[in-house]
């Protein structure tokens, strides 16, 4: 039997009873399966906007394994390709971004427009008796695409539903760090990079709700710089059907106390409490976009983990800013979200340890694999009827439902031959809903506006 | 205090020495700062990181720039010279933010760092040139750092280091330094050591 075989995936994954086998983390069958139904299904993250300001410019990221090419079109429209030539599959863009009229693949020269269209074949009448049909062979181009607030995502699925469904309840939150002011964000010029030896589940289940490991792991950063952070910590952890989570602490603006930033956020206090409301103006998070797209609002942290094998991954993280700051508010959010966050990062690089030891242990082990690793906490204390927040709700700051939910959700993708669709809600809770129109019906109204940003 | 909000300006990195001919200051002042290269990479791999913060000057600044894989034709002239924009950094540090992380690696509970890494730095091609400032130099030398973690853990690094070493009394303190790390993508799992 084969391990990506249904079954096999079923018993490895108990989501139901918080039990995973660790060979989801370490197995190349199930990596290879993983690229192909999940990351060649799922809504991905390619950019934010201003990563792209002007027509022309492009940026290099990946989907899953293969890397694609996001070029701003003249009409202000963002369209991503398949970074290779069709002729060999060689890279035609092998910068990281920049501005360009045309790529030319560097192995024979096929030549492409910004629109992806083979506009130059080198001797196409002595090689090719002026015979091949340019236009059936531009770059391949992703089947959908689609922003939120600025937040370009993209699929090659076809079939894929649309994007505001595939983050469902999740855009509650996701407004709580891009819409909270009128300008939205910004994301910094650059992108810090780097590599750990681990597979990239470990980093995106974290993100979408392990508050447990920051008061261990991030002990001499979080709790040497401000030990009143690890102290009464209260807060929510929320799980989507969808697969994403996301956990905050109340009555916080940044991870310390001290922050530079406390001024600025201070004063924008009134205009959140405006915006977002109470529930989720004050608040420091951190969450997951399933599959692969994690942020830390309260350090300016947004991230995406690469995977780059079944024990390898990249971490690509940005800083972003209020766009209508003050050029000296960002330039201090830069600072303040260098020293925390990113490869030499205080509170980063100590989560780097973890991951990097535990992919070591399963690539040398056979016993370490066979081991459940136990997702239990605060099963069975969560509601799925909370009456501010939407999805699954743990009215506590330490707890695995996020990550439940994440491998709920990663199980249907591989285990499925068809685009998984899930409900945003179980069934029992359609029906509480239909007779109450609470905080579910705000996440409508979230969603009717993603459509007409879509659109726009 | 965390970190310093408003940021003095930066100092200026040592310029490149294109020039082939001789160097500029004495040999004495070349050996001598050799010697306090030397002496500094010491520290660190003896991990006396309290004594190496306090080589630093008061107003000292210590990045680490992103290196950029972009189109000859649209690199910027410098990477260490960004200093102005508002582009991300490894490190983009004053010494009250070393301070911290000096305080987080003697805390007992910095897991990345604790059991410590073996590190040794390597500093080599050290080019001096006087600054416009009197009892300053710009430094230029080039490093590799082996950093050997736990049972197997290996990582290797180079890069290029731009400093402004200020006299004081009999040696020197670091007034800015500017790290460029020869790796776009960072191949390590973090970069928990100082360079």
């Amino acid at each position: 039997m084969s391990d990506t075989d249904a079954t096999r995936l079923n018993e490895l994954v108990d989501w139901e009873n918080g039990l995973i086998g660790p060979e989801i983390f370490i197995n190349d069958d199930i990596y290879r399966q993983e690229l192909d139904r999940l990351f060649g299904r799922a809504w991905l993250f390619i950019a934010h906007d201003s990563m792209l300001p002007g027509p022309g410019d492009f940026l290099n990221t990946y989907m899953g394994g293969d890397p694609v090419l996001a070029i701003r079109q003249r009409d202000g429209g963002v369209r991503v390709f398949l970074n290779a030539c069709r002729h060999r599959g060689m890279k035609v863009c092998r910068a990281e971004d920049g501005n360009a009229k045309n790529f030319m693949c560097s192995y024979h020269g096929w030549t492409y427009n910004t629109a992806g269209e083979l506009i130059n074949v080198p001797n196409l009448d002595t090689a090719y008796f002026n015979e091949l049909d340019q236009k059936r062979w531009g770059l391949v181009e992703v089947a959908q695409i689609a922003q939120y607030k600025g937040l370009w995502f993209a699929t090659f699925d076809p079939t894929a539903p649309p994007l505001e469904d595939f983050l469902g309840d999740m855009l509650y939150y996701i407004d709580a760090w891009v819409d909270r002011t009128p300008g939205g964000i910004e994301v910094l010029p650059g992108v810090i990079k780097w590599t750990i030896h681990g597979n990239w589940k470990l980093g995106a289940e974290q993100f979408g709700g392990d508050g447990y490991h920051a008061v261990i792991t991030h002990a001499s950063s979080l709790g040497t710089f401000d030990p009143s952070f690890l102290r009464d910590i209260k807060g929510i952890e929320f799980a989507s059907r969808q697969g994403h989570g996301y956990s905050m602490i109340f009555d916080r603006m940044t991870r310390f106390a001290d922050d530079p930033l406390g001024r600025y956020n201070q004063a924008q206090v009134p205009e959140r409490l405006e915006r977002l409301g109470d529930a989720r103006a004050n608040t420091v998070g951190n969450f997951t976009v399933f599959p692969n797209l994690s942020g830390l609002p309260g350090s300016a942290n947004l991230r995406m983990w690469h995977p780059k094998g079944p024990n390898e991954f990249e971490i690509w993280s940005w800083t972003i800013v209020d766009k209508d700051a003050p050029e000296e508010v960002k330039r201090a959010q830069r600072t303040s979200a260098a020293f925390t966050e990113g490869a030499a990062g205080v509170v980063e690089t100590d989560d780097g340890e973890n991951w990097d030891l535990i992919g070591q242990m399963l690539q040398r082990g056979t016993q370490t694999r066979k081991m459940a690793w136990n997702y239990q906490m605060g099963h069975g204390h969560e509601t799925d009827h909370d009456p501010v927040y939407p999805g699954r709700v743990l009215r506590n700051y330490f707890g695995e439902g996020p990550q439940r939910a994440f491998y709920r959700r990663w199980l249907e993708f591989m285990t499925s031959e068809s685009w998984p669709v899930a409900e945003a809600l179980e069934p029992d809770r359609r029906e509480h809903e239909a007779s109450r129109p609470g905080a579910f019906g705000a996440a409508s109204a979230l969603r009717r506006e993603v459509h007409r940003a879509d659109h726009r | 205090m965390l970190t310093t909000g408003e940021q003095s300006q930066r100092g200026t990195s040592a310029p490149a020495f294109r020039s082939m001919g001789m160097a500029r200051v004495p040999v004495e002042t070349q050996v001598a700062i050799e010697q306090f290269l030397y002496a500094e990479a010491e520290l660190l791999d003896d991990w006396q990181w309290r004594t190496w913060q306090q080589l630093f000057a008061e107003d000292a600044h210590y990045r680490m720039p992103i290196r950029r894989n972009r189109l000859r034709r649209q690199r910027k002239t410098d990477e260490a010279e960004d200093s102005g924009g508002l582009e991300v950094a490894h490190f983009d540090d004053d010494v009250n933010s070393l301070d911290l992380r000096v305080q987080q690696l003697e805390s007992g509970m910095h897991w990345a760092e604790d059991p410590p890494s073996r590190s040794r730095h390597l500093v080599t091609n050290v080019r001096v040139q006087p600054a416009g400032t009197d009892g300053e130099f710009h430094v230029r030398s080039s490093f590799l750092v082996y950093r050997n973690r736990l049972e197997a853990e290996v990582d290797l690094w180079a890069g290029e280091r731009r400093d402004v070493l200020r006299t004081h009394g009999e040696s020197f303190l670091i007034a800015d330094r500017i790290i460029l790390l020869d790796q776009n993508l960072v191949l390590s799992k973090n970069l928990s050591v100082f360079f």
